[in-house]
């Protein structure tokens, strides 16, 4: 049984990683976010992220692979702040990923779905 | 008490600092840069600053190690290029070269014959000086000159092995 829980965990780690981005994406499009907020708004949603620690290397790469961009802002009290928000690529990296994922999400649904009683 | 708080994010840092060795300079810094100012903003939105909410904060952060893992996922793979291959040779070769070359040189300056290489420059003082070439002392010089090349050679090993290593990191890395 521990075996099987060890390898639950990888695939629902798996799964995460290539969605998380995406999720990501999405928030960042409609409104420009700061790391700290953007962070906790992924984190309090159950079942998507595991430590937020593990989201500032996502949010680097995806500034390098230009389907985010950042700009620096003033804060009330502290240092400035980095502030997130989707770029033109990323918008359509994320459409392209809004068709495949209802297809999937759809198609997977039709096997495992509800278990209907 | 603020102390105990400070030393539980500085002792965080500092694991964090190490598990992210290997990682490239500017995102390692990057990095830890980032979480050091989500942990400061975490902590100013906490009620109050006892131990037990830091640790809560460090842990919602998550281990340092899986932060560390998630940022070598981000790095982009390198592939094998015919670089490396000839790089990884002639850095082997080269190990063997060097004291063959050395042996060589020896044999020049002595006008004696080596285990390799046959008396090239035989000369009338140096016949004398030369071990004679029956097989007792002959035996002994080719121990050291086998000796010779075996460490030198070996040696050579090390920094291809070293290469290799990091490599062999590179690839492993997934994208």
């Amino acid at each position: 049984m521990v075996d099987g829980g060890g390898r639950q965990e990888a695939l629902l780690a798996q799964m995460r990683r290539g969605t998380l981005q995406y999720c990501v994406l999405a928030l960042l499009a409609s409104e420009e976010r700061y790391g700290f907020d953007l962070v906790r708004g992924l984190a309090d949603v159950d079942g998507m992220v595991t430590s937020e620690g593990t989201i500032y290397p996502l949010l680097s790469r995806l500034r390098r692979d230009s389907l985010v961009e950042s700009s620096w802002r003033e804060s009330p009290a502290g240092p400035p702040r980095r502030y997130y928000r989707t770029t033109g690529a990323g918008r359509a990296a994320l459409d392209d990923f809004r068709r495949e994922w209802s297809r999937f999400r759809d198609a997977v649904d039709t096997f495992v779905g509800e278990e209907q009683s | 008490m603020t102390s105990n708080a400070d030393r539980l994010v500085d002792d965080y840092l500092e694991q964090l600092r190490r598990e992210l060795s290997g990682l490239p300079l500017t995102r390692r810094r990057e990095l830890l840069q980032e979480i050091s100012e989500h942990i400061a903003e975490g902590r100013a939105s906490l009620p109050d600053e006892d131990e037990t909410e830091v640790r809560a904060l460090l842990e919602r952060v998550g281990e340092p190690e899986d932060v560390a893992a998630a940022a070598r996922l981000e790095l982009s793979p390198r592939r094998v290029t015919w670089k490396d291959v000839t790089a990884l040779v002639l850095l082997s070769l080269g190990g063997l070269l060097v004291p063959a070359t050395l042996l060589v040189l020896a044999e020049e300056s002595s006008g004696c014959g080596t285990l390799f290489t046959p008396q090239l420059s035989p000369q009338p003082n140096a016949s004398s000086t030369c071990p004679p070439s029956d097989g007792s002392a002959l035996w002994g010089t080719a121990v050291w000159e086998v000796a010779f090349v075996i460490v030198l050679g070996l040696l050579s090993l090390v920094p291809s092995a070293f290469f290799a290593r990091r490599l062999r990191r590179r690839l492993t890395a997934v994208s």
